[in-house]
């Protein structure tokens, strides 16, 4: 999968409501995606319309959902509130496709600067977009996390912390909830499609691999909702030991870093 | 004794009974119980071991264990002598005949070391047994096992429950100081080092070169130095500053001998029921004398018998804030730009930038209180530096700023946020003090333990974890809070920043260093 892959566009159906202002120059453009999580969205929905920061570009890109009545409930909202918004763009695919194609979708209909990635069961702080953008510009970053509050079935903190790829290529402790720069999406050949999954993990690992650089923002801005049915919970954890393998076979000079300096610490 | 009795012991014999009775090791009850057989024979205990016990390899106390110390000293087992006589005719005053894993320290060092520790309030013999259920109680002196093998082999040697009813006793006195331990005038050593270890954690670092500048400011010939200065070129004193690390991180290790540790000084930083203040308990309680940042700690190491002595560094109001080389690293780069500028003490509570600043490891009871408060916090302007790293805060690229930022996040903060790591409630000064209130912002704590000269409601403001809420909207939100806010930052201000204050600090710490300087070894 690439971005450059022609079929990949293919089987989507968009609806957009836009505004006739000129677009502002701190647009930052949202891409939530969607698969079967009707009962969740709004509140996702919700929490963006929410936002301290006044000029965005939401894209929201349903995979494929069957289970539930999400397109309806998306459209409907985006009829309710499309005033609060620059742009409100609603894409559906006509299959399902992974996580990876569906942010690819958002990202490659988004039109801000920055895109802040987030899943339709989560939500943000009002302050999450405004912070984690001026940190970003101001900071010069190709992409911003915050902390992050996990809640439903658990209630604590994320693992977030300084950006150091030598302590990323151990393991992954950056969210896929975070602002990233387009451009820099587009360096990387967006998100790369893993059946097990770490699709975040491996998006991560590529920016590191091109010498882009995150800034950890240290806040509480965003929130994870754990309702023990998501993907990751799921799949990945059956899938630890290969997706290790799988993250060292894509990265091998990170990994192979990593592994000498840990042996020097250990010496 | 009968007389018939004495009639049949050798001259030797009856001068080794002299011996031993006058050294009062001789642990009858011991023998008697490790020795039943004999309980029917008549003799004497004492007897019976200086005539046949010791030839059969029997122990006269908890602590001699004759094989061990043969192994160690192979004349002692020479012409059928006792080894035990041997012991104490070398070894005078000392009860520990074997060096465990503490193999570079003295006999000396280490009777002393187990005596101060019996007499630590945190130590119970029983408590270390319920810990170490392995170690045979009967036979085992448990003081002498903590510190010859437990500390060496990760053992835990204190029980939570003993800290916590320990601290809470030491915080009910109300004995100041210790006016004996000291000698205003007396004589000083010609030179001192304060060391650091220089893999160790930077806040170490920091309190080093704090401790250094103001024992320069007492008139004291000081230098900052780290475990990579030759030993045998050390100066006269040594002052050594988180002993816990020092001694077990790189060359550190070197430094751990006993000729060395018994004339220096500990500085110690760490709180007492951590794995941490453990691992460094032989250093401090085989030093000549203590200096503690922690005022209950001080008197802990006081009622073992130690020089002990409270003591936090002068502040310096004229430190530098973050380098040159800092303002590129990500964690500064992330700050709003108005907030990347030199901070100013006394820029007043409504023009600070920031509201809220936290710096912290995380921890079970920090997360409890960050997870039940993130929705609140999130509507404030924060800089919360909560790290999620296991790995200690290091002299690396990635960490070395932390130290200074944290102060110069809080020059920019309203409320500085002290949640305490565990429910123990140590004072921690270099986060409450010189990163926090150094800075002018005012401290929102978790109740702490009671500090001498840093009062609650008028230095800074005390609420438990589940009411800070409620004080910081107080805070931010009304004329009475934001007033009482600045009345805060006033009275620490003026505490902080009195030239008396660092005299008489500089006074105390040159007075404490005569004192142990000016006493013999023990």
């Amino acid at each position: 999968m690439s971005l450059n892959a022609p079929w990949m566009a293919t089987g989507q159906s968009a609806r957009t409501f836009k505004s006739r202002r000129k677009k502002p120059a701190d647009l930052i453009s949202i891409c939530l995606t969607n698969y079967n999580y009707g009962c969740y969205i709004i509140d996702a929905l919700d929490s963006i319309a929410a936002q301290t920061h006044t000029a965005l570009d939401l894209v929201v890109v349903d995979d494929h959902s069957t289970k539930d009545g999400s397109v309806d409930l998306i459209t409907a909202w985006m009829e309710a509130n499309q005033k609060r918004f620059w742009r409100a763009s609603l894409i559906v695919h006509a299959r399902n496709l992974g996580p990876s194609a569906a942010r690819n979708t958002a990202f490659g209909h988004a039109m801000g600067t920055f895109v802040f990635v987030m899943d339709a069961d989560n939500t943000i702080y009002p302050r999450a977009l405004a912070r984690l953008h001026e940190a970003a510009r101001d900071g010069g970053f190709d992409a911003t996390y915050s902390q992050i509050e996990f809640f439903g079935r658990e209630q604590r903190l994320g693992l977030a912390d300084i950006w150091d790829p030598m302590q990323m290529a151990r393991e992954n402790y950056v969210d896929v909830m975070a602002l990233v720069r387009r451009q820099a999406w587009m360096d990387v050949d967006g998100y790369s499609h893993i059946d097990a999954g770490w699709e975040d993990y491996d998006f991560w690992l590529k920016f590191m691999d091109h010498g882009l650089e995150a800034g950890y923002v240290p806040e509480i801005l965003c929130r994870y909702r754990v309702h023990g049915d998501s993907r990751t919970t799921n799949d990945a954890w059956a899938a630890h030991e290969s997706l290790r393998a799988i993250m060292a076979f894509r990265h091998p000079e990170l990994t192979a870093r990593a592994r000498m300096a840990t042996q020097v610490v250990k010496a | 004794m009968s007389a018939d009795l004495l009639l049949t012991l050798t001259p030797t014999e009856q001068q080794d009974i002299k011996i031993i009775r006058e050294s009062g090791q001789f642990d009858t009850e011991f023998y008697l119980a490790t020795n039943q057989d004999i309980a029917g024979s008549g003799y004497e205990p004492l007897v019976h071991y200086v005539k046949y016990g010791f030839r059969e390899g029997r122990r006269p106390n908890r602590n001699f264990r004759p094989a061990l110390y043969v192994a160690q000293h192979p004349d002692a087992g020479l012409d059928s002598r006792n080894p035990f006589i041997h012991f104490l005719q070398t070894h005078n005053g000392c009860h520990i005949a074997h060096h465990g894993l503490l193999t570079r320290f003295r006999l000396e060092d280490l009777s002393l070391g187990v005596r101060t520790l019996e007499q630590l309030p945190f130590f119970e013999a029983g408590d270390y047994h319920d810990l170490n259920r392995d170690v045979a109680r009967d036979t085992t002196d448990l003081a002498e096992h903590a510190l010859l093998y437990g500390v060496p082999e990760g053992r835990r040697l204190f029980k939570a429950l003993r800290v916590s009813e320990t601290l809470g006793t030491l915080c009910i006195g109300t004995e100041p100081d210790h006016a004996t331990q000291t000698l205003p005038d007396g004589p000083v050593p010609d030179s001192i080092g304060i060391f650091y270890n220089s893999g160790g954690n930077v806040f170490i670092h920091e309190i080093a070169a704090d401790l250094h500048r103001t024992l320069t400011e007492a008139g004291l010939n000081c230098v900052l130095l780290d475990e990579n200065t030759d030993p045998d070129q050390r100066p006269d004193l040594c002052i050594f500053v988180a002993p816990h690390e020092f001694f077990h991180i790189g060359r550190g290790q070197v430094w751990a001998t006993g000729s060395i540790i018994q004339d220096a000084i500990m500085f110690n930083t760490e709180q007492p029921q951590t794995l941490w203040f453990e691992r460094g308990i032989p250093f401090l309680l085989m030093s000549a004398g203590v200096i503690d940042i922690c005022h209950q700690m001080a008197r802990s190491f006081h009622q073992a018998g130690m020089p002990a002595i409270h003591f936090t560094p002068n502040i310096d109001t004229t430190r530098g804030y973050l380098l040159k080389e800092d303002m590129t690293h990500p964690m500064v780069r992330v700050l709003p730009p108005a907030c990347r500028k030199r901070p100013d003490p006394l820029i007043p509570f409504a023009r600070r930038p920031l509201d809220i600043s936290f710096f912290g490891g995380s921890s079970a009871h920090r997360e409890k209180f960050f997870a039940r408060n993130a929705g609140f916090l999130a509507q404030y302007r924060n800089y919360f530096y909560y790290r999620k790293f296991t790995t200690p805060i290091d002299s690396s690229p990635r960490d070395r700023l932390l130290s200074r930022l944290a102060a110069h996040v809080a020059g920019h903060s309203r409320i500085a946020l002290n949640i305490h790591r565990d429910e123990y409630g140590f004072f921690e000064w270099h986060r409450i003090v010189k990163g926090a209130m150094a800075n002018g912002s005012v401290v929102v704590s978790e109740p702490c333990l009671p500090h001498p000269v840093f009062r609650p409601g008028i230095h800074f403001l005390e609420e438990t974890g589940r009411h800070i809420p409620n004080l910081i909207e107080w805070l931010l939100h009304t004329p009475d809070g934001q007033a009482r806010a600045e009345e805060i930052r006033t009275a620490t201000w003026q505490l902080i920043g009195t030239p008396a204050g660092n005299r008489a600090r500089c006074a105390r710490i040159r007075g404490f260093i005569s004192y142990v300087w000016s006493t013999p070894e023990a």
